[in-house]
């Protein structure tokens, strides 16, 4: 269970201050599938910054389960995110220097998982992904769709609580999107919960509910199902 | 997590071939560079440091308010019965050079091996009880007359005996020198001397030798008795363990007390690790002095490692920007900083690790020209060993450390966000400590090259100053050594040299033919004091003046003007060390008291008391002043004494057929002195060899200098090539507006160049500093102040600056005529 109380976020130069979240409130329940929308500068990536705790708010409460981690310092919120949250990119961000196998195996590494269940982890959602035959390729040898099905195999392999995808289809043409989405989905469906930024309507309809942002304010959530708005 | 790490690490050294060839070649340049260097400095720091009782071996050495000096009489040699701390007392007498010769068995076929020998001494037992000179065969029995030790070099050369040195063991060999001819069996051979000993000897004599007056050729000044004061021996002391030195000292000077000796003596025990460089600067006991020339080859050899090690931080921090990103996506799935750390530094290790072996091959293969540069034969070995050398490995390992350290920080420390936006190339901090970082490169690069450029100037100045004389044409072959018994005729020494002289002369090539005991650029034959003018005072006497005994031609020979009256003749010599006649040259006459040269002519001089054993004799000229010895050393105020000098014959020679010239004067000096070896050599040449050392420094300096400004270039280069790369995009737009090239390459010259033009600011004060201190040697020399001096240094900057302009344009140019459109498209 996630939730936001009146999140704001501020950044500032020298001579301008720009409010990038102004007063956001907001509640993800656990298996949920968000996607966040909005127009370019609204919002979105400060939003899941936050949320995935890469970034603190200037004011308000952020709950992540049982814990309230707006004041938490980077290292506690380092210590968290390995143990709870699987991050997707738009731009793959795979480590060049480091085959999919390891790519995939790093976030285990830095959990402090054992060589052999690693291995057997690591195997296994390869297998999921269908990506056991390239274990050895390195990521430039891999189309963009095959990139982001790695992206997405190291997102759960440490079979986090929350994955953050931040426009996972924006470097993807639409077949390959599609098929993004469609991982997504089945993740979902097997209790994952997924928050996900998206510029492309199409690929919102996935999401069992979607934020619209503007101007850093949430303006309006629609659910795919009527049931649960009320 | 170490596997992964040092995995990642290898990929990206090998993926970013760019970068890490800059990198390398970079380090690879600072430590070859360095490692020559600490061998160097350690070199010259370690002499005689091997000796297994270095610690306690000292060489005594005598002040006064007047100066120092490092010889003693004979007593030195009975000092165990006075002191009880003492373990040991080795002696050496060096002025002992002249002809050797073997002695083969009578009855033997083999022929006698005949060379002329410089370094030589005569020694006592202890010399070899005290220091560390292992033997190949046989032994030291310096405690008996007439035995000598021979180094395997010297064994090879004499008896061309192999590998068994055993064989020379009982061999003969006779020493014709200042002594007469004496002979020699040969008891022990030493293996080859470590180059790091200021005993450099091919033949040690049993000083014991000269225990018998019939050894001494009359030279009752190096009786071994030990009444005798006269101070002739280069004398040490080992001192018992667990004692001080300074009680030995003590014990000295009270001796010298209660014998009534001169109160203005005092003694001093100098640490033999303290002769070759001296304690310090400035340290007041007689030492090689060449401690300045080890902190400045430590300094120069740490600064081109900073150098280095500033370009490996600057290239990886520059192109650290897919680096940044791979850490950031780390970062965001979990990674604690040091598990970040860790791939950076393992990288960076890597990095120095590959580099450090190429340099040791790189050093390998370049040992040979380096020592051949300083003269010396060095080898890896000295920059392992020795403190300097320890202090050198600290300070790869340490610089290793920050810079690898400083680097995994820059890069652990970046902010996710940023990062994986791509933004972190744009950071503004990281920038400035990047110009910082080449401001510092250029800084310590023009540093260098002021200095190159201010010894090759000094260099120059001390060519091409007016010594007061004429070198040119002048040729000085070696006197003749004692006569042999073998000798034509048997006549006297001085009768053979005068048929020679004249017999030159009459050779129509030669203008000019002189005999004298030394010459310019070799030394003076004494120093002395007690002159003074007839109405001059007491106090007079105390001043010191440099004595050269000469025939009358020698001003002549060698071109030097009389300001007033003229040369001597040989009558002026009235024999026992008596004159009539006497030159000076003007520095002499002035401290005589005399206000010019016209005055001083015919004027008489006392030296010593006149009633008592004392002289008095008349100027007959006076000597323009003249560099007798080079520009490091002010001209000293000289008395010449008129001789049938032999010790070196000058002839100024004609230009024309100079080698069939110089071949008939060798085949005449073998008509007359068929028992000689004929050595000679021209006189510039004999000259400028006393800036040798000098000359090497400057070399020294030059290749250093160069291998600097490649290494800063290297620097520069790899951050224009950021530089552009990071502004792709404002190079299209330019181009799309209209800029030509020439303005596009001035946008990345200017802001370079400003960095150099700031570090001349910064380099300069401290260069003008150091050369000016270089330049305190010197007694003649350039004058830093002057408009030349200025001149110097703008040229050094501009150098600097070309040099960089070089560098920036060829990255610039390219990028000024890429693609505009794909320029345009960048992000």
């Amino acid at each position: 269970m996630i939730s936001l109380k009146n999140v704001q976020k501020y950044y500032r130069t020298d001579e301008v201050e720009t409010t990038a979240l102004n007063g956001v409130n907001m509640e993800i329940n656990n298996g949920e599938f968000v996607a966040i929308m909005g127009p370019s500068g609204c919002g979105k990536s400060t939003l899941l910054n936050i949320l995935g705790m890469l970034d603190n708010p200037d004011s308000g409460e952020y709950h992540f389960y049982e814990h309230e981690v707006a004041q938490y310092n980077e290292r506690q919120r380092a210590d968290l995110r390995k143990k709870s949250i699987g991050f997707v990119f738009q731009s793959f961000n795979l480590i060049d220097e480091l085959t999919v196998y390891e790519n995939v195996e790093l976030p285990l590494l830095y959990l402090g998982f054992d060589a052999n269940y690693r291995k057997t982890r690591v195997e296994e959602v390869l297998e999921q992904m269908q990506m056991m035959h390239r274990r050895n390729h390195f990521p430039q040898q891999l189309s963009g769709g095959q990139q982001q099905r790695v992206a997405v195999s190291r997102a759960i392999v440490g079979k986090p609580l929350v994955i953050f995808a931040d426009e996972p289809t924006g470097n993807l043409d639409s077949k390959n999107g599609q098929e993004v989405m469609h991982l997504l989905t089945d993740l979902n469906k097997t209790g994952s919960t997924i928050v996900m930024v998206t510029h492309t309507p199409e690929f919102a309809e996935y999401a069992s509910r979607t934020i619209h942002l503007f101007d850093g304010q949430v303006v309006t959530e629609n659910f795919k199902n009527p049931a649960k708005a009320a | 997590m170490f596997t992964t790490s040092l995995k990642t690490a290898f990929r990206s050294i090998l993926r970013r071939r760019f970068t890490t060839a800059s990198n390398i070649i970079g380090l690879v340049l600072g430590l070859t560079v360095f490692l020559f260097l600490m061998q160097f400095a350690s070199f010259h720091a370690s002499f005689d440091h091997f000796h297994v009782n270095a610690d306690r071996i000292f060489r005594i050495v005598a002040t006064t308010p007047n100066g120092s000096w490092n010889n003693v009489p004979p007593i030195l040699l009975w000092l165990k019965e006075i002191s009880t701390e003492i373990e040991a007392t080795p002696a050496l007498m060096t002025s002992a050079g002249g002809i050797a010769r073997t002695k083969p068995e009578s009855g033997s076929n083999a022929q006698v091996v005949i060379h002329k020998e410089i370094a030589v001494a005569y020694a006592n037992n202890d010399f070899f009880t005290t220091f560390s000179f292992p033997f190949l065969a046989g032994g030291a029995e310096l405690q008996k007359p007439n035995t000598v030790v021979i180094t395997s070099e010297t064994a090879q050369k004499y008896f061309a005996c192999g590998n068994n040195y055993a064989s020379t063991i009982g061999k003969r060999l006779t020493m014709t020198n200042q002594f007469g001819i004496t002979e020699f069996t040969v008891t022990g051979v030493l293996k080859p001397l470590p180059e790091e000993t200021m005993f450099r000897c091919t033949m040690l004599f049993s000083l014991q030798t000269l225990a018998n007056p019939a050894n001494l050729g009359g030279n009752s000044w190096a009786k071994l008795d030990r009444e005798n004061p006269s101070p002739f021996l280069e004398g040490f002391v080992m001192v018992k363990n667990g004692v001080n030195a300074s009680i030995v000292a003590a014990q000295l000077n009270e001796l010298q007390r209660k014998s009534g000796g001169d109160k203005a003596i005092s003694w001093h025990l100098q640490p033999i690790k303290h002769i070759h460089t001296g304690n310090g600067f400035g340290d007041p006991l007689p030492n090689g002095g060449l401690y300045k020339l080890v902190v400045i080859s430590a300094f120069i050899a740490f600064f081109v490692l900073v150098l280095a090690f500033i370009n490996y931080i600057n290239l990886s921090t520059a192109f650290g920007l897919s680096r940044a990103r791979e850490i950031g996506v780390r970062k965001t799935i979990g990674a604690s900083r040091s598990q970040l750390i860790l791939p950076v530094l393992l990288e960076c290790f890597m990095l120095i690790g590959i580099s450090f072996s190429i340099s040791l091959a790189t050093v390998e293969v370049l040992q040979k020209p380096f020592n051949t540069l300083v003269g010396a034969e060095l080898g890896l070995r000295y920059a392992m060993n020795f403190s300097l050398g320890l202090l050198g490995w600290i300070f790869i390992v340490l610089g290793t450390l920050l810079s690898g350290g400083y680097v995994a920080m820059v890069l652990s420390g970046v902010n996710p966000i940023v990062v994986l936006k791509g933004n972190f190339a744009h950071s503004k901090s990281g920038k400035r400590v990047r110009q910082g970082l080449v401001i510092a490169q250029f800084a310590i690069t023009i540093a260098f090259i002021i200095g190159t450029i201010v010894v090759f100037e000094q260099l120059n100045y001390m060519r091409n100053r007016d010594l007061g004389m004429n070198l040119d044409q002048v040729y000085i072959l070696d006197g003749v050594e004692l006569l042999d018994d073998e000798a034509p005729g048997g006549a006297d020494i001085a009768d053979r040299a005068l048929a020679f002289k004249n017999a030159l002369s009459q050779l129509s090539f030669i203008s000019s033919v002189s005999g004298s005991q030394n010459i310019p650029g070799g030394g003076y034959n004494f120093r002395t004091e007690g002159f003074k003018k007839l109405s001059g005072s007491i106090d007079d006497t105390k001043k010191g003046y440099s004595i050269l005994i000469t025939d009358e031609n020698f001003f002549q020979t060698f071109g030097m003007e009389f300001l007033a009256g003229k040369s001597y003749v040989q009558a002026d010599n009235l024999g026992n060390f008596k004159f009539r006649n006497v030159v000076v040259n003007e520095a002499a006459a002035l401290q005589l008291g005399f206000k010019s040269a016209q005055e001083a002519i015919g004027q008489y001089v006392e030296w010593g008391d006149v009633a008592d054993k004392g002289q008095k004799f008349q100027i007959a000229g006076v000597l323009k002043n003249y560099h007798h010895q080079s520009l490091k050393t002010r001209i000293e105020p000289i008395i010449f004494l008129p001789s049938m000098a032999t010790s070196y014959f000058s002839v100024k020679i004609a230009t024309s057929n100079l080698q069939s010239n110089i071949t008939s004067i060798a085949e005449l000096y073998k008509k007359f002195f068929p028992e000689n070896l004929y050595t000679a050599k021209f006189a510039d040449e004999m000259f400028q060899k006393q800036y040798e050392a000098d000359t090497r420094i400057g070399k020294v300096f030059g290749v250093f200098t160069v291998v600097a400004i490649c290494i800063a270039c290297l620097g520069l280069f790899g951050l224009v090539a950021y530089s552009v790369e990071m502004r792709t995009k404002e190079i299209g737009v330019r181009k799309v507006l209209g800029a030509s090239d020439g303005s596009i390459v001035g946008l990345f010259a200017k802001e370079f160049l400003l960095l150099v033009g700031v570090s001349s600011l910064i380099s300069m004060p401290f260069a003008w500093y150091l050369m000016s201190t270089w330049l305190m040697d010197f007694a003649y020399h350039l004058e830093l102040r002057s408009g030349y001096g200025v001149l110097l240094f703008a040229l050094s900057g501009l150098f600097a600056m070309s040099v960089a302009f070089v560098a920036i344009v060829g990255r610039a140019l390219q990028a000024a005529r890429g693609n505009v459109i794909s320029a345009i498209r960048s992000e």
